[in-house]
């Protein structure tokens, strides 16, 4: 169900209304829950159980971790972490694993893995229940979110789980910061303002700027792409690093904006990532609920940056390889993760060996914020192609087309789709300037020419992409 | 603020609509890609206020046509991607004119009916503003204003960026698709089949030159929709419902024509192409049929070897409204020599 189609709407109206009905008030945790369900069920019913078995799961392993003696609390922390590990690379990596076995269609191993379906949201869900697990490890007895009633720590949990804002793609929450909001909630409390602003930038990145640039990087399929002038190839590479974002930021702005008509605060998730002057500063800025969980689960629990150099040049290596392969089962996806590693090695390396005496103001900053930028942008091509031939085979065009026919057209209507992007970087980096001062001072009509660019600049629906993680 | 903003919305939309109303340009801008130019074909024809004499319904190939030299009397709502059923299943559902005639591409019969377009022109709200408002009508967005105000600066520049040595004129070729009679010696790979298999690796036929094709790599791509297993049950379902319209069509007192654009050799040679051919010869005989085929005789050049590039798209859309014409006004010479 996509937050932007009809039935979408229809549920979300019923779902505000009956959550604060006075006289359903002690069953708002409830109705949110029910209509996670269907949100989820709309698209694939069958996996709603899969989802349901892994809450139910977690919810009793977590519930058992905390009244555990402390010698079997480790084992069955570990045991569960293997446990969602195991579903999460079954369902993922199954497909491909099968694809691997020779004629394993004749197979019974190799035909069941060949026909596992991908269940939607279940990167998202399986890393929030492993941060459920940790948590309460962590907590020990004194974890305060894990309610001494099983039956509720198992409703607090599947909201925790399925809350259908967050559900399918995102932001990642952790288990400490979720649990303490679960409380019966007023309409007072709700601060309209806010969830106004987030909805309609949300839903302008991603009607407006996303679905209309898929129609423009729709040239980067393999073959079309092959005789295609160099600058609109260039021009596509850019676009699409301007449609990732405004279509994972703007469904994220969106969650985060109906979560708060609910009353519930989840972590921003994007915090304008293409002015970044270092790649760790990127990291800091995009996807930062992934970032952040692989940060306290993963990074820092290999030891961070405390166990020296190389160590670390390591850990982050790694990291950055796992968030990668968290994206899909494809050599692009790993390549992409490890690029990113060697990146961000490389920049620590470069950092501690001659620290940078150049003040990082003006020409510098710039430099180094357009050189993040192209940093990233070339990665996002393995997204685009997980086929590593196309990618290399796209790289090749985009340098030897230029003597192709040259088409100025769809540059500029990149050009038009990505200012808005661009414009809503430049007001958070110049905070100070007298243009954001106008911004601010007239927002209410800026709002409204985001309004009217929803109702007649929609583009065509599609999926959020990174439903397919 | 919300408030503010709501009235802020409400004024910027309304100038921008009567600005649209009074000074839109009735020239179809250039568009961002295939599925607004698509949405802008099915809108004019269905909400516009000229009423073509000739709709033409089919695929990409139909709608490279030259709209400038088909003219007013022609509409072209060849909907790339799709085919020609889907044309007539919007035009059947939405036009409020009775068009003279509708020229049916008779090709693809393996695409089966989406609902997709029709959907997006039959969506509740957006539908009823769409059909009375100009400015909520996909040619009218805000991008594509801007973008297309900013490419008139451009157009000179890239006019003069591409223009190189002409194409050069190009010796005759045997490249033109059989008649409908001509009998088929090869055999049809056609199962039934729920499962196909993917289509094979392909070898270029050896035809396959520069000469014919500006971009010999596409055709193998263009190739895989008409190799392989044909889904039999399928193309059969897709007569019968082509039929179906048509003949609805034809009791309304439209005339149906059926015409097929150039494709290459090794693409007419194929055994959907050859299926399809067998199909057509027997559900639409020449005998009852108006049928508009390439120009024997004459080398067309295309990008890919089935979409008509340079100065092949101005070559045939000519030919094509030259028997279009010709042919209507044999008919009616023919209804003047019957009477009486």
């Amino acid at each position: 169900m996509l937050f932007n189609s009809f039935s979408f709407i229809i549920l979300l109206a019923v779902t505000f209304f009956l959550f604060y009905l006075p006289r359903l008030k002690q069953w708002q945790t409830h109705i949110l829950i029910a209509s996670s369900f269907i949100f989820y069920a709309h698209d694939t019913p069958r996996l709603l159980l899969l989802l349901i078995a892994s809450i139910l799961f977690n919810a009793s392993v977590s519930f058992w971790i905390v009244r555990k003696k402390p010698s079997r609390k480790f084992l069955l922390t570990v045991l569960a972490i293997i446990a969602n590990v195991i579903v999460i690379a079954l369902f993922k990596y199954g497909p491909l694993l099968g694809s691997l076995i020779p004629d394993a269609k004749s197979t019974g191993i190799g035909h069941f893995l060949l026909r596992l379906p991908l269940p939607i949201g279940i990167s998202f869900y399986t890393f929030e229940s492993i941060s459920l697990i940790v948590d309460t490890y962590r907590g020990g007895t004194k974890t305060p979110f894990v309610h001494g009633n099983f039956y509720l720590h198992l409703i607090n949990t599947t909201l925790f789980v399925a809350f259908f804002p967050h559900l399918i793609s995102g932001p990642i929450l952790k288990a400490h910061d979720f649990y303490p909001q679960i409380q019966p909630k007023d309409r007072s409390d709700i601060h309209w303002e806010n969830v106004f602003k987030l909805l309609v930038v949300g839903y302008f990145l991603k009607m407006v700027v996303a679905d209309n640039l898929k129609d423009l990087t729709f040239w980067m399929t393999y073959p079309f792409f092959l005789p295609l002038w160099s600058g609109f190839l260039v021009s596509c590479l850019f676009g699409f690093s301007i449609q990732i974002f405004a279509d994972f930021a703007g469904y994220s702005l969106i969650a985060i904006g109906i979560a708060e008509m609910f009353g519930y605060r989840l972590i921003q998730n994007f915090c304008f990532p293409y002015i970044s002057s270092s790649l760790a500063e990127f990291w800091q800025r995009w996807h930062i609920s992934l970032s952040s969980w692989l940060r306290e689960y993963l990074y820092f629990p290999l030891g961070g940056n405390r166990r020296g150099k190389f160590r670390t040049y390591f850990n982050l290596f790694l990291v950055m390889a796992i968030g990668g392969l968290w994206h899909g089962a494809a050599l692009s996806y790993a390549i992409w993760g490890i690029y990113h590693g060697l990146g961000l090695a490389l920049e620590r390396a470069m950092a501690s060996n001659k620290p940078s005496r150049v003040p990082l103001t003006g020409f510098f900053k710039a430099f180094k914020i357009c050189s993040v930028f192209l940093f990233v942008t070339l990665g996002w091509l393995l997204f685009k192609m997980p086929n590593f031939d196309h990618a290399i085979a796209f790289c090749r065009a985009m340098f030897a087309n230029w003597g192709e026919n040259i088409q100025f057209s769809p540059v500029i209507y990149i050009m038009v789709y990505a200012l808005p992007v661009l414009i809503y970087h430049y007001l958070h980096l110049f905070k100070s300037s007298a243009f954001r001062a106008f911004v601010i001072r007239y927002q209410h009509v800026i709002y409204g020419a985001l309004i009217v660019g929803i109702l007649l600049n929609s583009g065509s629906p599609g999926s959020f992409i990174y439903f397919q993680f | 603020m919300i408030k503010k903003s709501l009235v802020s919305a409400f004024w910027i939309g309304t100038v921008y609509l009567l600005i649209i109303a009074f000074f839109g340009s009735k020239r179809v801008p250039s568009l961002q890609g295939i599925r607004q130019d698509n949405l802008v074909r099915a809108q004019t024809v269905l909400w516009g206020a000229h009423h073509p004499e000739n709709i033409i319904v089919g695929s990409s190939l139909p709608a490279m046509m030259d709209t400038r030299i088909l003219g007013s009397n022609f509409h072209s709502l060849a909907i790339s991607g799709y085919s020609s059923i889907t044309g007539l299943e919007l035009l059947e559902r939405n036009l409020t004119f009775k068009p003279k005639r509708i020229l049916v591409e008779a090709q693809f019969l393996n695409r089966n009916s989406t609902k997709d377009i029709q959907e997006s022109i039959e969506r509740p709200v957006m539908s009823f503003f769409r059909k009375h408002i100009k400015g909520f009508r996909d040619q009218f967005r805000p991008a594509t204003v801007i973008a297309n105000k900013i490419s008139k600066v451009f157009g000179k520049l890239e006019s003069w960026a591409n223009s190189g040595p002409r194409q050069p004129r190009i010796p005759l070729k045997n490249s033109v698709s059989p008649d409908l009679e001509r009998t088929n010696t090869l055999s049809i790979v056609a199962l039934p089949n729920p499962n196909p298999k993917p289509a094979p690796k392909l070898k270029l036929p050896a035809q396959i030159s520069p000469e014919d094709v500006k971009y010999p790599h596409l055709v193998e791509y263009s190739m895989h929709e008409f190799v392989g297993l044909i889904e039999t049950n399928q193309v059969l379902d897709n007569l019968k419902l082509l039929k179906n319209l048509v003949n609805r069509f034809e009791k309304k007192g439209v005339e149906c024509i059926f015409f097929e654009t150039p494709v290459h050799l090794a693409i007419t040679n194929t055994p959907l192409s050859i299926f399809q051919h067998q199909l057509f010869s027997k559900a639409f005989p020449t005998s009852r049929y108006r049928w508009i085929l390439p120009e024997p005789g004459v080398h067309y050049f295309t990008a890919d070897g089935i979409h008509l590039t340079g100065d092949s798209i101005k070559l045939y859309t000519d030919y094509f409204t030259n028997a279009v014409e010709i042919g209507a006004s044999e008919n009616l010479r023919e209804t003047k020599n019957e009477k009486p």
